[in-house]
């Protein structure tokens, strides 16, 4: 498997999270558009693994995801300079709109850039979510379709928190694969 | 001294943060604004509203908001430092315990039943930012405009996304520089 070097890892982390807006799981298809897609560093699984460990640990999903796979791909060193590159953007971009508080609030020319970026980004998102949803149905397809339906319309219309949505989930996959299957094909 | 309380608070805060996200705000709230007095509740939703227009997780941006007001600069690393510490250390641990044991049987089917419905919770986070930036809402919640800045960067965004491999920051990039002309056209 190919591997990226440690400026690699940092300089990735650290166009992706200057970039993206709404945060959480809105990062998760650009970091698997440059190390999925573009790179071939990790494959679909790898992934959603990452994004599931991301999710039980506490923080924030995007340094949390970023630090994954750098440790994935580079070890304890990987992980380190993944969270110097996730986590630089925010700490710096905050710092200066600190100094330009009010002018950062009431400028409308920032105002406008800023929204030009967000419709930029929730193209690559969704365009990127697509492809996910592609290369999820071409194993156990019926299974996983129903699975990321429920998820989808729980995810919309209920307040219901992450954590207890990917654990039941985890429960249906234990259950399903482990027991339920082949007790029907039996 | 204040920059050890400053990363002992969003030590606290950083451990507690399960779920990211604005489920975090509780917590600021609670330690940052209630006991501590760093700063008020108006400022607090300044944050939160600044959150929404900069890139970013909304606990790191409120970390360092919240250390460069208490400490300056050198503050704002501290207490955003002591934020993702805690992760920083989970991350080790989950991440060699997966990759020692990620294999087993059982393991794998959780998986099994976790992947589909990331990619649903992802399709929700799509949907939301879609709308949120691109769609403009009355505060009842109705949808009464579109905001056309965004949506013409969205369309060409999308049409890049398609044809070409170029890297996400170009494209961004791209959606600034659509946003500065909008600008400059309104204005004249």
């Amino acid at each position: 498997m190919k591997k990226p070097s440690y400026l690699e890892l940092a300089w990735s982390f650290f166009k992706i999270n200057m970039v993206t807006f709404g945060g959480g799981y809105a990062i998760m298809p650009i970091i698997k558009k440059t190390y999925v897609d573009e790179k071939s560093y990790l494959t679909e699984n790898d992934m959603l693994d990452i994004i599931a460990l991301a999710q039980s640990i506490p923080g924030a999903m995007a340094i949390n995801t970023s630090m994954l796979v750098g440790y994935k791909l580079r070890g304890v060193m990987g992980a380190f300079v993944s969270l110097i590159g996730a986590f630089l953007p925010p700490l710096l971009v905050i710092s200066v709109v600190y100094v330009f508080y009010e002018l950062f609030q009431t400028n409308l020319l920032i105002q406008s850039i800023l929204l030009g970026m967000r419709g930029a980004v929730s193209a690559v998102m969704i365009y990127s979510a697509f492809n996910m949803f592609k290369s999820l149905l071409k194993t156990n397809r019926n299974f996983s379709l129903i699975l990321m339906t429920i998820a989808f319309l729980v995810g919309w219309f209920t307040n219901i928190s992450v954590g207890y949505i990917m654990l039941v989930a985890g429960i249906i996959g234990f259950l399903y694969f482990g027991y339920i299957r082949n007790w029907v094909q039996s | 001294m204040i920059l050890i309380d400053l990363f002992i608070t969003f030590l606290i805060i950083g451990i507690s943060a399960f779920g990211g996200g604005y489920a975090v705000m509780p917590l600021i709230q609670n330690y940052i604004v209630d006991s501590r007095h760093w700063i008020t509740m108006n400022e607090l939703a300044d944050i939160t509203s600044l959150s929404q227009m900069t890139p970013g997780p909304i606990m790191i941006n409120a970390a360092t908001f919240v250390g460069i007001k208490v400490g300056g600069n050198i503050g704002g690393l501290i207490a955003t430092l002591g934020s993702v510490l805690p992760s920083f250390i989970l991350v080790l641990v989950l991440g060699y315990l997966f990759a020692k044991h990620g294999n087993l049987h059982f393991i794998q089917n959780i998986m099994k039943g976790l992947r589909p419905t990331i990619v649903g919770l992802i399709a929700v986070a799509a949907l939301t930012l879609f709308i949120t930036s691109i769609l403009i809402s009355s505060p009842e919640g109705s949808i009464i405009g579109v905001e056309f800045t965004a949506l013409v960067s969205f369309i060409v965004a999308l049409i890049i996304s398609m044809k070409t491999k170029y890297d996400t920051l170009v494209i961004v990039l791209i959606g600034a520089i659509i946003g500065a002309i909008s600008y400059f056209i309104q204005m004249f």
